[in-house]
C-alpha cells in the first residue's frame, strides 16, 4: 500500500532539455520581433514622448519633472530628448541620451533599484554597440561613398566598458547598504547574474563580427571585466541562498557557479596552450609550476562544487584566475628581459601579438591575453613593474 | 522547481519589466514556469507535439497579454494557468472531443471537507499513462485540481486564483477529485 498523494507528487514529468532550450530561443526571438514592431508602430513623436515619460517613471514625481525640464532645456527642447533615444555612441545626441539615463539615478533612492537601472543601461549600451556595428557593416556591404568610421565601434565598446564600471559601482554600493533587505539584494543579484549571462552572449556575437583588432582587444577586456563582476554577484547570491533569502534552487545555483568555474577552466586550457606555443626561454620552471598551481586550484574548485560548497568554489576559481594573471606577468617580464617589447617595435609585434598564440587576430575567437602595446618609441618597461594591463578573453 | 514560485516582490518586478518590453524578464518567467505549465498541459492532452505547441503558445499569449497596458496582471502563476486552461478547452473544441463538465454547485453544496481524514493509501502503483488515462475520464475541474494540488503542490489560495474560485470551494473540489481518482483507479485495476 502506498500513498496516492505521494505517488502523484512523484510523477516524473518534465519537458526535454533540448525542446525547452529551442522553445526558449524561439520565444525570445518572437518577443524581440514583436517589441520592435510595437516600437515602430508607436514611433509618433507624441507616443515616444509619452512612453519615454512612462519608462522614466518620472511623470508623477515633481522632482522628476523639474530634472527632466532641466535636461530638456540643456538639450534645446523635449524633442531633442526624444530624438536622442535612438542615438548611439559617436552621435551628437548621444550625450543627451546619457544625460537622460543619469537623471533616472537621481530619481531613485534605493541602491537595489539603482543597480537594476545600471544593468538595464548596460543592456542599452550593448544594443548601441550592435547598432553601430550593423551601421558599419551596411556601409561596407553597400560599398557606400560615405566614409565608414572604425573609431565609432571603438567608442561604442568603450561606452560598454564605462557602463560595466557603473554597474559594479552600484552593485558594490548596494551590498554595503545595510537598509536593503537580504531578499531584495538577493533578487537583484539574481537579476544581475541573468542579465550578465545574456549580455556576455551578445558581446561574444558582436566580437565575432568585429574585425578591428583594437576594438576586438577592448571587447576582450570588457568580457573579462563582466566575468569578474559575475563572480562577485554569484558570491552574494550564494551567501543569500545560505540564509534562505535567495529565490533560487540549489541546483540552479550550482549550475550558475559551475558555469563560472568552467569559464576559468577554459581560460586555463587556453593559457596552457599559450605557454606551450611560447619560445623555449619563456617556458621556465616557474611558469610551469604556476600553471600547475592554477590547474590544481581550479580542480579544487570543482571538488568544492561537487560538495555543494559554492562559496569555496568561487574563491578557488578567483584564486586560479589570479594565478593566471601572474603567469601573464611572468611572460611579460621574460619577454621584456629578452628585449622583445621594446618600444621601437611595430604594432604587429607588440606584446599583444607576442602573447597571443592565435595566428589571425582579426577573426579569432579563441582565448587571448592582451597587454597594452608599448607606445612607439618611448617604452622601456620597468622589469619589476606589473604590466599596464593584461586580460584573458574567455570566449568559449 | 516543483512547489517553487516567485515571491510577490519578484513577480511585481518582472511584470513591470515585461510591460516595459524587457524580454530578459520574459525569459526569466519562462524559466520559472515552463516545467509547471508543461506538466499541466501534458496531463490533459494526448499528443506530445500538441502539448509542446500549446505550451509555446501559452507563453506567447502571456507576453502579449502583459504587454497590453490595458490589462492588469496580479499573479503570473494564475495568468499562465488560465491561459493554458483556455487553450486546452479550445483544443478540445476544435478537435470535436467532448469534455466532461461538472455541475459544481451540486457538488459543492453542503459539502464538508473530509480531505484531511480520508485514507490516502492505495494498492496500485501509478505511472504517467495510467494517471493520464484516468484523468481523461474526470471532469475538467477535477483534473485541474488534481494536477495543481497533488502534482504541483500548489496552495489552495493559488489554485483558487488560477481557477477563479473561492478557496473553500477548492478545498472541497480537491477532496472530491481525489476520491473519484481513487475510485477510477480501483475500478480499472
Amino acid at each position: 500500500m502506498t500513498s496516492l498523494r505521494e505517488q502523484l507528487k512523484n510523477l516524473n514529468i518534465e519537458p526535454g532539455a533540448e525542446w525547452k532550450k529551442e522553445t526558449r530561443n524561439f520565444l525570445m526571438s518572437e518577443v524581440k520581433k514583436q517589441r520592435t514592431v510595437t516600437g515602430n508602430q508607436e514611433s509618433g513623436w507624441l507616443e515616444n514622448f509619452v512612453n519615454f515619460f512612462k519608462i522614466s517613471r518620472l511623470a508623477w514625481r515633481p522632482v522628476g519633472v523639474v530634472a527632466l525640464m532641466a535636461v530638456f532645456v540643456l538639450g534645446g527642447s523635449g524633442f531633442v530628448a526624444v530624438a536622442s533615444r535612438n542615438a548611439v555612441p559617436g552621435d551628437k545626441l548621444f550625450a543627451v541620451k546619457r544625460a537622460m539615463e543619469k537623471v533616472n539615478y537621481f530619481m531613485v533612492t534605493d541602491t537595489a533599484h539603482k543597480t537594476e537601472l545600471a544593468s538595464a543601461v548596460l543592456g542599452t549600451r550593448v544594443n548601441d554597440l550592435q547598432k553601430v556595428l550593423d551601421q558599419e557593416t551596411k556601409l561596407i556591404a553597400a560599398d557606400s561613398q560615405e566614409q565608414t568610421n572604425e573609431e565609432s565601434i571603438m567608442v561604442a565598446v568603450k561606452e560598454v566598458s564605462k557602463q560595466i564600471d557603473e554597474v559594479n559601482e552600484k552593485f558594490t554600493a548596494m551590498q554595503s547598504e545595510d537598509k536593503e533587505s537580504g531578499q531584495k539584494v538577493a533578487a537583484t543579484a539574481l537579476d544581475l547574474n541573468e542579465k550578465i549571462r545574456s549580455y556576455k552572449e551578445e558581446l561574444k556575437t558582436v566580437k565575432e563580427k568585429v574585425s578591428d583588432s583594437e576594438a576586438n582587444k577592448e571587447l576582450d577586456k570588457v568580457l573579462d571585466r563582466v566575468e569578474d563582476i559575475n563572480s562577485e554577484v554569484l558570491a552574494v547570491l550564494v551567501d543569500k541562498h545560505s540564509k534562505g533569502e535567495a529565490p533560487i534552487e540549489a541546483t540552479d545555483l550550482a549550475m550558475r557557479v559551475g558555469e563560472h568555474v568552467r569559464q576559468v577552466e577554459t581560460k586555463i586550457e587556453t593559457v596552457t596552450d599559450t605557454v606551450k606555443t611560447q619560445e623555449t626561454e619563456v617556458k621556465n620552471s616557474e611558469l610551469v609550476a604556476k600553471m600547475s598551481e592554477a590547474t590544481e586550484t581550479i580542480k579544487k574548485a570543482n571538488e568544492a562544487l561537487d560538495k555543494n560548497e559554492y562559496l569555496l568554489a568561487l574563491t578557488l576559481a578567483k584564486d586560479s584566475d589570479k594565478i593566471l594573471e601572474m603567469i601573464f606577468g611572468s611572460i611579460y617580464e621574460v619577454k621584456n628581459d629578452e628585449g622583445q617589447v621594446k618600444g621601437a617595435e611595430s604594432e604587429a609585434t607588440s606584446t599583444v601579438d607576442i602573447v597571443k598564440p592565435v595566428v589571425d587576430n582579426e577573426t579569432s575567437t579563441t582565448t587571448t591575453k592582451n597587454l597594452e602595446p608599448a607606445e612607439s618609441g618611448q617604452i622601456e618597461p620597468e622589469p619589476e613593474e606589473e604590466p599596464a594591463e593584461f586580460q584573458v578573453n574567455i570566449l568559449q | 522547481m516543483k512547489g517553487q514560485k516567485m515571491n510577490k516582490h519578484q513577480q511585481d518586478r518582472e511584470l513591470r519589466k515585461i510591460q516595459d518590453g524587457d524580454e530578459q524578464s520574459f525569459g526569466k518567467v519562462y524559466d520559472w514556469y515552463v516545467d509547471k505549465i508543461y506538466r499541466y498541459v501534458f496531463l490533459k492532452i494526448g499528443s506530445k507535439e500538441k502539448v509542446e505547441e500549446i505550451v509555446q503558445d501559452v507563453f506567447l499569449k502571456f507576453w502579449r497579454f502583459v504587454r497590453d497596458k490595458e490589462n492588469e496582471v496580479k499573479d503570473i502563476n494564475a495568468l499562465l494557468y488560465s491561459i493554458a486552461k483556455s487553450m486546452i478547452a479550445d483544443y478540445y473544441r476544435s478537435a470535436g472531443e467532448n469534455i466532461i463538465s461538472l455541475d459544481e454547485t451540486m457538488m459543492i453544496e453542503d459539502e464538508t471537507s473530509e480531505e484531511e481524514t480520508m485514507s490516502d493509501d492505495i494498492d496500485i502503483s501509478l505511472d504517467i499513462e495510467k494517471v493520464k488515462g484516468v484523468l481523461k475520464r474526470m471532469p475538467q475541474i477535477y483534473q485541474d485540481v488534481i494536477i495543481m494540488k497533488f502534482v504541483e503542490e500548489m496552495e489552495h489560495s493559488e489554485i483558487a486564483e488560477a481557477l477563479g474560485k473561492e478557496e473553500g470551494n477548492v478545498r472541497v473540489l480537491a477532496h472530491r477529485a481525489l476520491k473519484q481518482l481513487r475510485e477510477l483507479l480501483k475500478s480499472d485495476d
